[in-house]
């Protein structure tokens, strides 16, 4: 195999690792992705080690000693759209369907995401709102929700836009919600759930799934991967409470002035 | 009436957060169709106070519909799993155990921190049982990849 091919084979193995890690996919799929594309070369003794932050690929050509490669990880939201695409790509690597200077031009071109920003942000905010239905809110929690879920939603845009890291958005959007939602209750003549709407509001940024997973990688046989996402999950979960107690002493403040 | 409604507001639900999540367009409705069938699954279960039992049986089910549309639609099963299993998540367990531990109820904190154990323990044990169920299904076709989906 020409030597021309063997670096694109590994050129597209990588992108394909590090793609998979930051849309959040487990552990086990970078493994076997990664394999299925390097094994339809001629490199021999591939081995993939897929952490939560960083990835390691050996490969071994005839005669040659081995060459290992790492990239290291910092960004990680889950990205289905990804996911999808980089499975159509290594599928085709591995039948034979696209050559591999095919594929890696695919794997460049690869898009970030099918919608929109602006319907992303009116998914999350109908998202945020029928939790509260399925959650057995009212039909006036609902209407206060409105305008308390649409603030949660700017934010989220603002930190995204800015930079913001993950854990100080979460920090950010818990504050605001339980200031909203509980001066809400104290100023408005109505009766409201204020826990139900703190919590629908925070549904967006919990971290279920990641927890979820790593209990999945754990399963499995994973143990570094899974509690890495165990222990982030722990701490998305701690700075989501730490925003409320921040929330819950402005509350306090508020009401003591008022 | 209100198993209609809440049904409905599931797969709605579900069809929003994967869009969020960036899920394929030709996936989201496939998910939101799961979505509201496990959904209303998990209500008639937890109306009989099994919360635990009912996001097991609600994990089973979904991750059997994954697995199958997977295999239909040719494209990894997690894209269907994550956007319609979004709704079980220990989510507000979590929240309220994390809670509990720094307002300093320690009852609280067990309660719900079992709590997110349990649930996340009955998601996993699900997925995984309905995974080990296809790899030794596609082990007796003797595909030639059986881990791609």
């Amino acid at each position: 195999m020409p030597e021309q091919e063997q670096i694109l084979y590994v050129k597209t193995a990588l992108l394909a690792g590090e793609l998979l890690i930051q849309s959040n996919a487990e552990a086990y799929r970078v493994e076997e992705t990664v394999q299925h594309i390097l094994g339809a070369s001629s490199f021999k003794n591939i081995h993939v080690n897929a952490q939560t932050t960083s990835f390691q690929m050996s490969v071994e050509e005839a005669d040659q000693p081995p060459i290992t490669y790492i990239r290291r990880i910092t960004d990680r939201t889950i990205n289905l759209y990804r996911i999808h695409q980089i499975n159509i790509v290594s599928r085709g690597i591995s039948d034979g369907t696209i050559s591999i200077e095919k594929a890696y031009e695919t794997m460049l071109a690869i898009r970030d995401s099918e919608y929109s920003s602006l319907q992303i942000d009116l998914a999350t905010l109908l998202f945020i709102l029928l939790i509260l239905l399925l959650f057995q809110g009212t039909f006036t929690d609902f209407l206060i929700n409105i305008p308390i879920a649409s603030l949660v939603v700017l934010i989220l845009k603002a930190c995204k836009k800015y930079n913001i890291q993950n854990l100080l958005t979460n920090f950010i959007s818990c504050t605001a919600a339980v200031v909203c939602a509980n001066l809400a209750a104290q100023l408005l003549p109505v009766n409201i759930q204020v826990d139900l709407i703190i919590i629908s509001c925070i549904m967006p940024l919990v971290p279920g799934i990641a927890f979820t997973n790593g209990v999945r990688d754990i399963f499995r046989g994973d143990y570094a991967s899974g509690f890495t996402k165990l222990l982030e999950s722990l701490m998305v979960g701690l700075f989501i409470a730490l925003g409320t107690a921040a929330g819950l002493l402005i509350v306090k403040a508020v009401s003591v002035w008022l | 009436m209100a198993v209609v409604a809440q049904t409905i507001a599931a797969a709605l639900a579900v069809f929003a957060i994967g869009a969020v999540l960036n899920a394929p367009r030709k996936a989201l409705l496939l998910s939101a169709v799961i979505g509201g069938i496990v959904w209303l699954i998990f209500y008639l279960i937890k109306s009989e106070g099994q919360v635990v039992l009912g996001t097991f049986v609600a994990a089973v089910v979904t991750a059997l519909f994954a697995q199958i549309f997977a295999r239909i639609f040719k494209t990894p099963a997690t894209v269907f799993l994550i956007s319609a299993i979004y709704l079980f998540v220990p989510g507000t367990s979590i929240y309220r155990s994390v809670l509990g531990l720094i307002s300093g109820d320690r009852e609280q904190f067990i309660y719900y921190a079992n709590e997110t154990i349990m649930i996340a323990g009955a998601i996993a044990t699900a997925v995984f049982m309905i995974d080990s169920i296809f790899i030794i299904i596609n082990r007796f076709k003797k595909r030639k990849d059986p881990s791609h989906e």
